[in-house]
């Protein structure tokens, strides 16, 4: 599973999607955690025991994930925000569903589930995602409604 | 005096304190905060407002290792010396904090709410 989510490794992840999915490893990238010790220590302690994390830069992140997939393991990877997940698109990891679980309020952006607001800057990277024929559904838990995102955004702002 | 707050899930922050409050009456200085809605950058400011200026110390109380709310708190805690963290919250602990925190200082306050919590858990 590729997931949206700007909590990153968090509850709804590893608890929620852990226990359905159960990967062996939760895969965050993310420019600005991977280049922090700090904060790749917090992500490692972050996860139940068992599961491993790894903290990868978008660019890089392809070639390692390819070589999970490849020995057989099951992966969880979250991007932070819809650019991010357009851009590890674009660095070469070519994924056919999107889950979009968790991006929430700031200024700018509207709601359109408790858990998912968004900005045109936000639409244009899904849109670009779309466009290169990636599926995108929300749900930020397991059990929770499942309805791809263009639904929920009505039919008013295809065309950016 | 050593301010408490519990930052967890949906109203469990909140209804913690009015637990509380039930047993002991109304406190200062203990707050109840949510995550809800709040993407990380969002809880660190939240948490952070939730803190305020602290003088005394202040204790983040968070209910799920390596959660969001104890990402979070973690934050914090290294970036302000006056904040300590305890993960694991139950309502023993938070009594405590009440009926202590003016005779602990914080590192000492900080470890006997963590033993105390601990009793509060048996099989």
């Amino acid at each position: 599973m590729v997931r949206v989510d700007d909590r990153m490794i968090h509850g709804q992840v590893t608890q929620g999607w852990g226990s359905v999915l159960h990967p062996q490893r939760i895969v965050l990238v993310n420019d600005g955690a991977a280049a922090s010790r700090w904060e790749q220590e917090l992500y490692e302690a972050s996860a139940p025991e068992g599961m491993n994390v790894a903290v990868l830069g978008v660019e890089e992140a392809p070639e390692d994930i390819r070589r999970w997939l490849e020995r057989g393991e099951d992966l969880i990877v979250l991007v932070e925000s819809p650019q991010d997940a357009l851009r590890l698109y674009e660095a070469g990891l070519e994924f056919e569903d999107l889950n979009v679980g968790g991006v929430h309020y700031r200024e700018g952006r509207r709601r359109i589930l408790p858990y998912v607001c968004v900005d045109e800057e936000d639409i244009q990277a899904f849109e670009s995602l779309r466009e290169r024929g990636v599926r995108i559904e929300c749900a930020d838990v397991p059990g929770s409604e499942r309805k791809d995102l263009f639904e929920w955004l009505g039919s008013g702002v295809s065309g950016t | 005096m050593i301010r408490g707050v519990v930052f967890t899930h949906v109203r469990l922050g909140e209804a913690f304190c009015e637990a509380v409050e039930s047993f002991l009456g109304p406190q200062d200085d203990l707050v109840g905060l949510s995550n809800e809605r709040l993407n990380s950058e969002g809880m660190v400011t939240a948490l952070r407002e939730a803190i305020g200026e602290a003088a005394d110390g202040a204790i983040v109380f968070t209910s799920v290792f390596g959660g969001s709310c104890w990402q979070t708190a973690e934050r914090l805690r290294r970036e302000n010396p006056r904040v300590r963290h305890i993960t694991g919250v139950n309502l023993p602990m938070l009594l405590a904090l009440v009926n202590k925190r003016e005779q602990l200082e914080l590192d000492a306050l900080t470890e006997r709410l963590s033993s105390y919590g601990r009793k509060g858990i048996q099989p």
